[in-house]
């Protein structure tokens, strides 16, 4: 029979910090002016043309559809374009005929980011068209605030599957629990982003609730839980691009299962899985390239041979350059950008940063040694299924960076960024093999401390970031 | 022993190399702060001069800096005076500067006593040089559309001297850094002017006030042209608060834990 002290213990961290994610939420949805997020005016407006016109967001539809007053009005009440840095694209007159079309005021970077049928998956404006139309008598600046709690229901569910998630690999002590959700929670650019109006925070979201029913069909094997899996599998692809690494990793897993019964040598089954990640490399390049005239993924395959270039595999200094310096800018969006790319933390920040997260990827490479593949670690720190775990989850990471990265492989430029919002999907096992790695560099005698040690790290962090950064670039 | 040290040593390097991997970008200036203050350049004379109007948003008013370009031997001195308004004739401020101290396209700062009822209150700054001064070449960056919301520049231009200098474009200036600064609990500065594609000159705005107002003010902001509970001050009062209790009670938590392993 548990006490109450331990079922304290077990649940009292998780209230702590679930009341911590939605208080947080509210601070971030709050402190952003409306359309001071990534895309999130051109998303508004797609889920507002499904809802409120009852019209498919197609190019045409964009060329017809007027900028909105109110929407004007309130990028000049809340002086987006100042804080973002820019000049409006041309200056308008909305009362006057022809009206300029809300497709030639935003966006303000590239001709691509307004979200369009046939271009963009408009799954999750769909879901969302209803609230759009049940909110129309609302000023606009409501409706906005409306979805982005809509945003933060999202968010709220994808840190109750952190918990869950991590509990579920370590389940003797609540440390990794803790450590992993918490570490997503004061991600200040991870709570930006996913309260904010698009199609990322659903992304992670269907990620975090894929991550969920991975690890509990791992770990209790029910039928239902398979059919969930390939339910939410089917789900986050629909949604978005980024979420595309979720397919290589249900073939991991299934792969695993069944090939767990053969009872391979060790050397075979890591060595299926560097061919699954090379197939999955040369895969996503082919894809990327068959589809980039953002032809439908079936005409794309009809001509897959002609398309196909995998001589761009072929590392040289022209695209180790462009790799370098996409990747540069990955992780500087991913660890401290806001608004329109416009705010960021200082660049000695992400500096440290870098040096830090570099030694926690020491860490996880010593760890994975000495307790997933060396069978010579004594006493054994993980169990079978532990170890199965952390070998998809590890797979999955690498099959998410693949993802990411393919588009900048398969087209030789830097057209695809990709921003660090693109990362949000893998947070969970993100979150848990940064912890690991903390844990495994972290001197013998401090191990016990390794969870507040880690704990606080992010809360210093992301306040340091609030206080310094954000507060003062928008309200200073 | 010998191998500890080795560890230490890896462990550095590689912080390091992770820190020079991150080493400032340069394309990310390029492609996301362009050189806003560059196209325009306001030439002050002993016949022009550049006034500013802006909003102070917090009490401590207490320093303001310009961009400036700096090119001849200047020899002159520039005057800088704060008033309520453009149109009033008494200074709350007024400092007089040599040009030669004004570094070429770099901010200079003018420091005076913390203005404490400064928030909320309407300001002008003035620039121009002293009578029968030499014609030096000295301007205020500034841009050639209106972006600042809450202020304008007025420029008083010079009529063309009798023997006029050539002018030389500016060339493309580097693309000026975003302000980031102390803003609590602490050092209470504030960046002023963010924006840059306006008739605006470029200038940011410090403050060191009291705590209490600053908060206070700070809440205003926060809650200034917002709708539902965001529009009303005491909520960020009320969810700052309400975050801090949950900080307080993690760490609390997860350190007791820790310690009493």
């Amino acid at each position: 029979m548990i006490g109450f002290r331990e079922k304290y213990n077990n649940w009292a961290p998780f209230l702590i910090l679930f009341a911590l994610a939605l208080i947080r939420g509210l601070i971030f949805i709050s402190i952003f002016p409306p359309w001071l997020a990534p895309d999130e005016p051109a998303h508004f407006e797609a889920i507002r043309i499904i809802g409120q016109l009852n019209q498919t967001p197609t190019e045409e539809v964009y060329q017809q559809t007027p900028m909105l007053p109110d929407m004007l009005s309130l990028f000049d009440k809340f002086s987006i374009w100042q804080e973002s840095l820019r000049t409006p694209t041309i200056t308008l007159d909305t009362t006057t005929p022809p009206l300029v079309p809300f497709a030639s005021y935003y966006p303000p970077i590239s001709q691509g980011s307004v979200v369009a049928a046939g271009s963009y998956p408009l799954i999750y404006h769909t879901l969302l068209a209803p609230i759009s139309a049940f909110t129309e008598s609302l000023a606009l600046d409501q409706q906005v605030y409306i979805l982005r709690l809509v945003s933060l229901l999202l968010t709220l569910a994808m840190i109750v599957s952190s918990w869950f998630f991590a509990r579920m690999v370590f389940p003797n002590t609540t440390d990794f629990a803790i450590a992993a959700t918490s570490f997503i929670i004061f991600l200040p650019t991870q709570f930006h982003i996913n309260t904010a109006i698009n199609t990322d925070v659903a992304a992670t979201f269907a990620a975090s609730v894929f991550y969920l029913l991975l690890v509990s069909v791992m770990v209790y094997q029910r039928w239902w839980l398979w059919l969930g899996l390939v339910v939410v599998t089917a789900f986050g692809l629909s949604i978005k691009p980024t979420t595309i690494f979720l397919a290589p990793t249900l073939v991991l897993l299934i792969s695993g299962v069944w090939l767990k019964k053969y009872r391979l040598p060790r050397a075979l089954l890591f060595g299926g899985l560097f061919l699954l990640v090379g197939l999955t490399l040369v895969g996503a390049v082919a894809l990327f390239q068959a589809t980039e005239a953002r032809r439908s993924v079936f005409s794309a395959l009809q001509t897959l041979p002609q398309t196909t270039n995998l001589a761009v595999l072929i590392p040289t200094r022209e695209s180790l350059t462009l790799y370098f310096a996409t990747a540069q800018f990955a992780f500087v969006t991913f660890w401290g950008v806001f608004g329109w790319a416009n705010i960021h933390i200082p660049f000695y920040w992400l500096g440290l940063l870098a040096g830090f997260i570099f030694v926690l990827l020491i860490g996880i490479a010593v760890y994975y040694w000495k307790n997933v593949v060396s069978s010579r670690q004594q006493p054994q720190m993980l169990t079978d299924k532990q170890r199965a775990i952390l070998v998809v989850l590890l797979g999955s990471v690498i099959f998410a960076l693949i993802g990411i990265f393919a588009p900048i492989i398969a087209s030789q430029t830097d057209r695809w960024g990709p921003p660090g919002r693109y990362f949000l999907p893998t947070l969970l096992p993100v979150a848990l093999l940064l912890y690991l790695g903390f844990k495994q560099i972290l001197p013998g005698r401090l191990n016990r401390l390794a969870a507040p040690l880690w704990v606080t790290i992010w809360i210093l962090f992301d306040t340091a970031t609030l206080l310094y950064v954000i507060l003062p670039v928008i309200y200073g | 022993m010998v191998k500890r040290y080795w560890v230490v040593f890896g462990a550095i390097v590689i912080f390091l190399l992770g820190w020079g991997v991150t080493a400032r970008p340069a394309w990310f200036y390029s492609t996301n702060y362009p050189a806003l203050y560059s196209t325009q350049q306001l030439q002050l004379s002993h016949s022009s001069r550049v006034m500013q109007s802006f909003l102070a948003r917090y009490p401590g008013l207490y320093r303001i800096e310009i961009h400036f370009s700096n090119h001849g031997k200047n020899t002159g001195r520039l005057v800088f005076r704060l008033k309520e308004s453009c149109s009033a004739n008494a200074d709350l401020v007024t400092q007089v500067v040599p040009e030669a101290s004004i570094a070429d396209n770099a901010e200079f700062a003018f420091e005076f006593p913390p203005l404490d009822q400064s928030a909320f209150r309407e300001y002008c700054l003035v620039l121009e040089q002293l009578p029968d001064q030499p014609l030096d070449e000295l301007a205020v960056y500034a841009s050639s559309t209106n972006l600042y919301p809450d202020g304008a520049t007025i420029f008083d231009a010079a009529p063309p001297p009798a023997h006029p200098a050539e002018r030389v474009p500016p060339a493309a200036s580097p693309p000026v850094k975003p302000r980031y600064f102390v803003y609590l609990p602490a050092i209470f500065n504030s960046h002023g002017s963010k924006d840059r594609h306006g008739y605006d000159i470029g200038f940011n705005i410090y403050y060191a006030g009291p705590l209490l107002p600053t908060l206070q003010a700070l809440s205003i902001n926060l809650a200034r042209h917002k709708t539902f509970l965001f529009g009303q001050p005491w909520f960020y009062l009320a969810i700052f608060a309400l975050y801090l209790i949950g900080l307080i009670f993690l760490l609390h938590y997860v350190w007791r834990r820790g310690v009493n392993r």
